[in-house]
């Protein structure tokens, strides 16, 4: 961390090869598409090296919080730029997926469950869960009502739980 | 049944990691630098204007006093003021040339009224009379004429006419000695010139809308204006809202005030350049509409630009002149500013602004015709028509140069001249 701040070549390569993998991850439960993840990427690591200066160090939890925000905020921007982001403050009139525990299932294959659901779904489902943001923040965050976005998570947490069950059926 | 199953989802991908997409990090490495290389180019560019301006400038003191290349019209004028001087009378713009090495002037009062004028004898060059024989000069900027007493009817000598054009007796006598009295040249006059103008373009206004099925439409610019608006704004995206219903985006721009400040360099009589530092604002104003759902963004974005244009003097004639100017600029954006709103049934849902660059450079070729009138020995009003033509190139961004790059302009201006 010291060799990156201090703009050393191989101390931002260490930075990078540290956190590259899981950004990526995180970037794309956001955004599918690999151009667009390497485009987010790629901006996001460029703020992670211009920003060192600036960051305050609090040990190795606040570097991957901190670039993780950063990723997060850039995917949602792309999201929110590419006009896919659909949403509804109605609240669908199917029951909500019964799924009594998470599991054994790979961390992967969620992963791309994930990835299948709607852009909508995915962003708010990504915040609650992942980024542990209320609906008010979300609401705040995609500029959308709290109503929306309660909904759009009652439908991806409901599409994701009947995707897990046709998996777990698939599977035994 | 269990609705905390989503609980365990961040512990269980808390590790994950995907493959990193292919040339990511060759793509970091060149974005990094990047940027500095714009900064730098930027600075190289300005580097080479003043280099330039500074070479020209040089070459102007270097080369003036041995390269003449206007032979001598103006009169060359001579009194005897004693036993083994002669007064000779010259323009001022005649003096480098004409001024021994330690001049005296001698005021016309002082001239003897006996003293005849008298010319060099191998080359005189005066045909009309410049002293009064009779009483003493006193008007220093009237033409000193004996109507009485013509010089030509004193002197026998034959006139050059060629050489002796019919000009104003200049307002001081300079003593010289007679070999200073050959013919001598006049090199054009060369200025520096400093122009601080005020500018106003005109290039109007204009307007684009795009319709799409579902969500906001895929308006450049506004991607780009949305991109740089913080994510954990209040004002968000109108497309969240618009499942199932068309929206539309209006986009408007415009250009504000232009500020600059210039230096124009006469090269020669005819020819100058001119470079400096030109400021512009572009205003963009986006509405977007879906169904009851309203969201306005308003951007402003600075520009500063460097232009070096080449300059061509059609004619200076007492207070009026003119002259043209053609030639390339570069201009990169300074600041960014984003205002966004968004509204829900004629409501305001939120509020949102952002300062953040949004980085952009742009080329044009511009040239306009300026017509001055001078105000002071050493200032002019001047006015400028012009046209500018801005190149395109790959940003996304929309500005009132991407919508109307060919645009005409209107340029008021003051300029300090030394």
């Amino acid at each position: 961390m010291k060799l990156a701040r201090s703009g050393n070549p191989s101390g931002t390569r260490k930075l990078y090869e540290r956190y590259v993998g899981y950004l990526t991850a995180v970037c794309s439960r956001y955004v599918v598409d690999k151009d667009r993840v390497k485009d987010i990427l790629q901006e996001a690591f460029i703020k992670i090296f211009k920003g060192l200066d600036s960051f305050e160090y609090r040990g190795e939890g606040s570097v991957k919080a901190w670039a993780t925000r950063i990723v997060v905020n850039d995917s949602l921007k792309a999201l929110k730029a590419s006009s896919k982001l659909v949403f509804t403050d109605q609240f669908p009139d199917e029951p909500e997926e019964d799924l009594p525990s998470l599991p054994n299932i790979s961390a992967a294959t969620i992963q791309e469950m994930i990835k299948g659901l709607p852009d909508g779904y995915r962003a708010v489902f990504n915040l609650y869960v992942f980024e542990k943001k209320s609906h008010k923040e979300i609401a705040s965050m995609l500029g959308i009502k709290e109503d929306s976005s309660a909904s759009q998570y009652f439908r991806a947490r409901n599409a994701l739980a009947r995707n897990i069950k046709a998996y777990i059926k698939e599977h035994e | 049944m269990s609705k905390n199953w989503t609980d365990k989802l961040p512990d269980l991908l808390e590790g994950y990691t995907e493959a990193e997409p292919e040339g990511l990090w060759d793509a970091v490495q060149a974005g990094m630098p990047a940027a500095k290389r714009r900064v730098a180019a930027v600075w190289w560019f300005a580097g080479a204007a003043a280099l330039l301006a500074a070479a020209a400038i040089a070459a102007i003191v270097i080369l003036r006093p041995s390269t003449p290349d206007t032979p001598v019209v103006a009169p060359v004028v001579i009194a005897d003021s004693g036993e083994d001087e002669l007064i000779v009378s010259a323009p001022e713009e005649l003096a480098p040339q004409t001024v021994p090495s330690s001049p005296r002037i001698v005021p016309a009062q002082e001239i003897p009224a006996e003293s005849e004028p008298i010319i060099d004898e191998p080359e005189p060059v005066v045909d009309e009379p410049i002293i009064d024989t009779t009483e003493p000069v006193v008007d220093s900027t009237e033409p000193v004429v004996d109507e009485t007493v013509p010089v030509d009817e004193q002197t026998p000598a034959p006139v050059d006419e060629a050489t002796t054009p019919e000009p104003p007796v200049p307002p001081s006598i300079i003593d010289t000695t007679p070999q200073d009295t050959k013919p001598v040249r006049h090199l054009p006059k060369l200025k520096p010139r400093v122009q601080v103008l005020f500018a106003f373009a005109s290039q109007g206004q204009s307007a684009s809308a795009t319709t799409t099925g579902i969500g906001i439409p895929s308006n450049p610019g506004f991607i780009q204006g949305m991109m740089e608006t913080k994510a954990t704004g209040a004002a968000g995206n109108l497309s969240m809202l618009g499942r199932n219903k068309a929206s539309t985006t209006d986009a408007l721009h415009s250009q504000t005030a232009r500020l600059s400040l210039g230096l124009k360099v006469d090269l020669n009589e005819r020819w100058g350049i001119q470079t400096g530092l030109v400021s512009s604002t572009l205003e963009s104003q986006f509405n977007s509409t879906a169904g009851s759902i309203q969201s306005t963004t308003s951007r402003t974005m600075k520009y500063l630009g460097i232009p070096l244009y080449g300059c061509y003097n059609v004619f200076e004639q007492g207070r009026l002149g003119m002259y043209l100017n053609a030639g390339p600029m570069y201009e990169f954006s300074t600041r960014t500013h984003t205002d966004t709103e968004s509204f829900a049934g004629g409501r305001s849902t939120g509020k949102d602004s952002d300062e953040t660059l949004v980085d952009d450079s742009k080329w044009s070729m511009n040239a306009g015709a300026a017509f001055q009138y001078r105000i002071r020995p050493h200032g002019a009003l001047y006015i400028q028509p012009g046209i500018s033509y801005y190149f395109k190139d790959k940003s996304p961004l929309e500005t009132i140069y991407t919508e109307h790059p060919a645009s005409f302009n209107l340029t008021f201006g003051y300029k300090f001249e030394f």
